[in-house]
C-alpha cells in the first residue's frame, strides 16, 4: 500500500482501534509496529527470521501457529529481557530496547502487534466519572457512547467467579462493602471485574469433553494464563482474551483498508510548514529491525499510538516544536503488592476447597474501587512472576522493617529466608492485590531524552517518576485497606511488599489532551498529527486501568479526524 | 554481548559470586511432608539459577548502548560482582558482619562470597542505601546511584523469577538462545509450589456476580 491516507504508528492498544475504525469509514490506512506478529502466517518463525513485509487480509491470521507461539511458559513468554513479551526486536538474539530508569522499578511494555494487550490482563474498567467531569475537557457524558462501543466490540463482561474471586468478595464484604455492580463507579464498593476476556463455554463444567477440547472452543477456558499470552479459542479471533491482535487487528483487516507492517520502527516524524495548512505532518521514516534498512513514508494523516514513553520519544527525536508538555506529567497509579496467605482451616468453610489455587480463573477478576483513592485487585499469576513481585520493594529486606504494634501487616519488605519458603509453600494458599492510586499529575514527571546515549532508534528515553505528597497519603490508605480485605477475609499473615515508585505497568499521562494535544486529539503544534494511546489521558483517571479509556478515545478520535479532513459527513 | 546462544561465562571469580548470592536469596530447606517425612528442598544454586542471573546481566545491554559506556569489552556480570564486593567491604569495615568470613566455601570468589548468607543480604543493603564510595566502581555503576540502586532490587527478582520458572528444567538446553531451549523434565520450582504447569483449563466456574447487559453496536 503506497498512497494510504493514514499511518498508525503502534499495533496496540490504542492504534489497533483507531485502524479498525478508520479503515470502517473508508480510509485506507497503514500500520506500523516495531515488534513481531504472532499467528501470522507470513512470520511463521517471527523470532527467528524476518519473514514477509506486511499483510493486509485476515486470511494471513493462523490459531495453530499462534497456539505453538504462545506457549505458557512463563519464563519464555514473559522474561523481560528475552522473552517473545518484551520491548525489543522481534530477533531474540538480540538484547531489548534500552530505556533509562530514573528510579528503582520495572518497565513492563511489549513491541508486537497487539503491543502490551498480548499480556495484559484485559481489564476494562471506565474511568471514575468524578476523575473526567470539570476536569478533562471533554465530559464524562461525552465518552460513554465510545465506552459503550468499545465494550460492545471486544466485548467487556463481568469476569466469572472462581475461589480467588469468591475469597476476596468475601473479604470486601466482612470489611463492610457493598457490592456496586455497576460500569459508572461514583462511591466505594467491591465487584467483579469488567474484563475482555470472552465468558466460560457452556461446557466449562462438563467433564465428558476433555480440557484439551474445550481450549479449542470459544470461551474462556479459566487456565489463567491472562499475563502468559492466553491461546484459547477455535480462530484467532476468537481466542478468550480479547487482546487487540485477537480483537480489533482481524477487525480492521476484516475492511479490506487496513495493511499492518511489523518489524518497522518508526524513527521520525516528517513535518511541512506552507502557509495554507502551517506546520503538518506528511510522513514518517522507518527503520527495518531486520535489516536496519531505512525508508520514507506518506500519508495525509499520522497518528501516533507508540505508547507513553516512546510517542514523547519519537516528537522529541524527531525535533517537533518545543512544548513544556510533552513527555511530561507521567502517571503510573503508584502501584504496590499486599499479599495474605491463609490456613485451610479458614479456607473450607469459605470456599470449600483447601486452596485458593491462584493461577485458576482470570488473573485479574476481582476488583474493589475507591473513588478519590484508587483501587485494589485480586491477581493471581504463574509462581516465577508471583515470586519475583515480593523482591520489588522500597524497604529493602523484610528484616529491616519489623512491624510496630498496630501495624496490619506482619511482613514489610522483600522476603528472605524463612519468610520466602513459607511463603512460596504457600503458593496455592496466598491471595495477592494489586495496589493501583489515584496518582496526581506532577510536571516533573515524564519522558525526556538521554543527552548522550543513543541506540539504533534515536536517543534513548529517560523515564521519571516521583510520587507527589498527595499520591503518597492515597497509596498508604488503599495499603491500609487491602491488608484489612484480607484479614477479613482471614488471611494468617499479611505481607507489604512496598513496592517501588518506578513500577511502570500502567503508564499514562505524558502528551495530555488540552496540553499537547486538543479534545480531539490533535496535535496543538503540528496538524494532522494525531496521538492515539495512553498518553493523551488528562490524568491517571482515578487510579482504574487505562487501556478501555484510550480505546474509547481512540474510537471518538477515528470519527472526529474522518470529520475533519475527509470532508464527509458522519 | 547479544543473546546469540554462547553459553555462561566460565570466569570462576564471577560464577562463585552469583553462586553465593544465589543461595543467600533461595536457600535450600528441609520440609516436612505427609507421609514421606522431612525433604530437602533444592536451592537456587542446586538448580543453576545463577547462570540465568549470569546470562541476562551480561545480554541486557544492545551493542549500541554499550559502545556509548565505553563498555564494549566489559562484562555486566563482572561490573556487577565488582559491586557485590565493594558492598562486602564496606559491611566488613563497619565492622558489622555478623560471623566470620570463609573463603572455603567460594574460593575463586571475591569478599561478597566469603560472607555468611545473611551478611551478604546485609552487603546489598549497605549497597542499596548508598553507603559505598561510587567514585571506585565499575563502569556502568561508577556515579550512577540509579543504577546501582535499581539492580539490588534486580539481583533479589532475577533468582526468584527463574527459579519458580520453568527455566531450571530447560537442562541442558538452558543457555541456548531462547529460540533453541527445550524443556527436558518437570520445572523443579513448579513442583516446590505445587504449580501443575501450563494448562489447557480449570473447570472451578462459580458462576457470575453480575451481568452487563450490552447496548448493540450501532445503537
Amino acid at each position: 500500500m503506497s498512497n494510504q491516507d493514514v499511518i498508525v504508528i503502534g499495533a496496540g492498544g490504542g492504534g489497533a482501534v483507531i485502524a479498525k475504525e478508520l479503515g470502517e469509514l473508508g480510509l485506507t490506512v497503514l500500520v506500523l509496529e516495531a515488534g513481531p506478529w504472532y499467528g501470522n502466517k507470513k512470520w511463521p518463525n517471527p523470532n527467528l527470521q524476518p519473514g514477509g513485509v506486511s499483510s493486509s487480509t485476515k486470511d494471513d491470521l493462523d490459531v495453530t501457529l499462534y497456539k505453538q507461539l504462545l506457549n505458557k511458559f512463563e519464563m519464555n513468554m514473559n522474561d523481560l529481557v528475552s522473552g517473545r513479551f518484551r520491548w525489543g526486536p522481534a530477533d531474540r538474539n538480540r538484547s531489548q530496547w534500552f530505556r533509562h530508569a530514573n528510579q528503582k522499578g520495572v518497565i513492563w511494555q511489549c513491541s508486537g502487534v497487539g503491543g502490551t494487550t498480548q499480556t495484559y490482563t484485559a481489564n476494562c474498567p471506565r474511568a471514575f466519572p468524578a476523575a473526567i467531569d470539570k476536569v478533562w475537557p471533554l465530559s464524562y457524558r461525552e465518552l460513554v457512547p465510545y465506552y459503550e462501543k468499545v465494550e460492545a466490540t471486544l466485548p467487556v463482561n463481568f469476569a466469572a467467579t472462581t475461589a480467588k474471586e469468591e475469597l476476596f468478595y468475601y473479604g470486601a464484604k466482612k470489611a463492610g462493602w457493598n457490592l456496586i455492580p455497576t460500569l459508572d463507579v461514583k462511591g466505594p464498593g467491591y465487584r467483579p471485574q469488567p474484563n475482555a476476556i470472552l465468558p466460560p463455554n457452556e461446557n466449562i463444567t462438563n467433564l465428558n469433553i476433555t480440557d484439551e477440547q474445550l481450549s479449542w472452543m470459544e470461551g474462556c477456558t479459566l487456565a489463567g494464563h491472562c499475563i502468559n499470552g492466553c491461546p484459547h479459542g477455535p480462530s484467532i479471533d476468537k481466542i478468550a482474551k480479547r487482546s487487540t491482535n485477537v480483537s480489533y487487528v482481524p477487525l480492521a483487516l476484516n475492511t479490506g483498508n487496513v495493511c499492518i507492517r511489523p518489524n518497522a520502527f518508526v524513527i521520525e516524524i516528517i513535518t511541512e510548514n506552507n502557509p495554507s495548512k502551517g506546520l503538518h505532518a506528511i510522513g514518517v521514516n522507518i527503520r527495518d529491525t531486520w535489516t536496519g534498512e531505512q525508508e520514507e513514508l506518506r500519508a495525509e494523516i499520522i497518528v501516533m499510538a507508540a505508547g507513553s514513553i516512546e510517542s514523547p520519544r519519537l516528537w522529541l527525536n524527531s525535533g517537533l516544536p518545543d512544548n513544556p508538555w510533552v513527555g511530561k506529567g507521567l502517571v503510573n497509579h503508584y502501584m504496590d503488592w499486599v499479599s495474605g496467605i491463609f490456613d485451610e482451616k479458614d479456607l473450607i468453610p469459605i470456599l470449600g476447597t483447601s486452596d485458593i489455587n491462584p493461577y485458576v480463573g482470570n488473573t485479574c477478576a476481582a476488583r474493589f474501587d475507591y473513588p478519590g483513592l484508587g483501587t485494589l485487585q485480586s491477581v493471581g499469576m504463574s509462581p516465577g512472576l508471583t515470586a519475583s513481585f515480593y523482591e520489588l520493594s522500597q524497604s529493602g529486606y523484610s528484616f529491616l522493617n519489623k512491624p510496630e504494634i498496630n501495624d496490619p501487616w506482619d511482613i514489610k519488605g522483600r522476603l528472605y529466608g524463612y519468610e520466602l519458603k513459607e511463603s512460596m509453600d504457600s503458593y496455592r494458599k496466598t491471595l495477592n492485590i494489586l495496589v493501583s492510586t489515584d496518582d496526581e499529575v506532577d510536571q516533573r514527571n515524564g519522558i525526556t531524552l538521554d543527552p548522550l546515549l543513543r541506540d539504533e532508534n534515536g536517543f534513548v528515553p529517560v523515564v521519571s517518576y516521583q510520587p507527589t505528597k498527595q499520591s503518597r497519603r492515597k497509596r498508604g490508605q488503599l495499603v491500609n485497606l487491602a491488608a484489612d480485605l484480607l484479614r477479613k477475609a482471614g488471611a494468617r499473615k499479611v505481607i507489604w511488599t512496598n513496592w517501588p515508585a518506578g513500577m511502570m505497568i500502567h503508564i499514562e499521562s505524558t502528551m495530555r489532551i488540552g496540553f499537547v494535544v486538543d479534545q480531539d486529539c490533535e496535535s496543538f503544534q503540528v496538524k494532522r498529527l494525531y496521538i492515539a494511546d495512553n498518553s493523551v489521558h488528562f490524568n491517571s483517571l482515578g487510579g482504574v486501568n487505562p487501556t478501555l479509556t484510550t480505546q474509547a478515545l481512540a474510537t471518538r478520535t477515528a470519527e472526529k479526524l474522518f470529520k475533519k479532513y475527509f470532508n464527509r459527513m458522519l | 554481548m547479544e543473546a546469540s546462544g554462547r553459553s555462561v561465562t566460565l570466569n570462576p571469580y564471577i560464577i562463585s559470586t552469583f553462586r553465593s548470592l544465589v543461595e543467600a536469596i533461595i536457600p535450600p530447606h528441609l520440609k516436612q511432608k505427609d507421609y514421606i517425612g522431612t525433604v530437602h528442598v533444592a536451592g537456587a544454586q542446586e538448580l543453576h539459577v545463577y547462570e540465568y542471573v549470569i546470562w541476562i546481566l551480561d545480554h541486557s545491554i544492545a551493542f549500541p548502548v554499550k559502545e556509548q559506556f565505553n563498555f564494549v569489552n566489559g562484562s555486566m556480570s563482572k561490573s556487577t560482582a565488582e559491586l557485590l564486593d565493594a558492598g562486602a567491604a564496606r559491611l566488613i569495615q563497619k565492622g558489622q558482619i555478623f560471623y566470620p568470613l570463609n573463603g572455603t566455601a567460594y574460593p575463586s570468589g571475591g569478599l561478597f562470597s566469603a560472607l555468611s548468607p545473611i551478611d551478604r543480604l546485609r552487603a546489598i543493603t549497605i549497597i542499596e542505601r548508598l553507603d559505598i564510595n561510587l567514585e571506585y566502581l565499575s563502569i556502568p555503576y561508577k556515579n550512577n546511584p540509579v543504577l546501582v540502586r535499581n539492580m539490588m532490587d534486580v539481583l533479589n527478582e532475577l533468582p526468584m523469577f527463574c527459579h519458580y520458572s520453568e527455566w531450571p528444567a530447560y537442562g541442558k538446553t538452558r543457555l541456548l538462545s531462547p529460540e533453541y531451549r527445550r524443556v527436558e523434565y518437570f520445572p523443579p520450582g513448579w513442583f516446590q509450589v505445587q504449580y501443575p504447569g501450563p494448562s489447557f483449563g480449570y473447570r472451578d466456574f462459580r458462576g457470575f456476580l453480575a451481568i452487563i447487559q450490552h447496548r448493540k453496536v450501532d445503537q
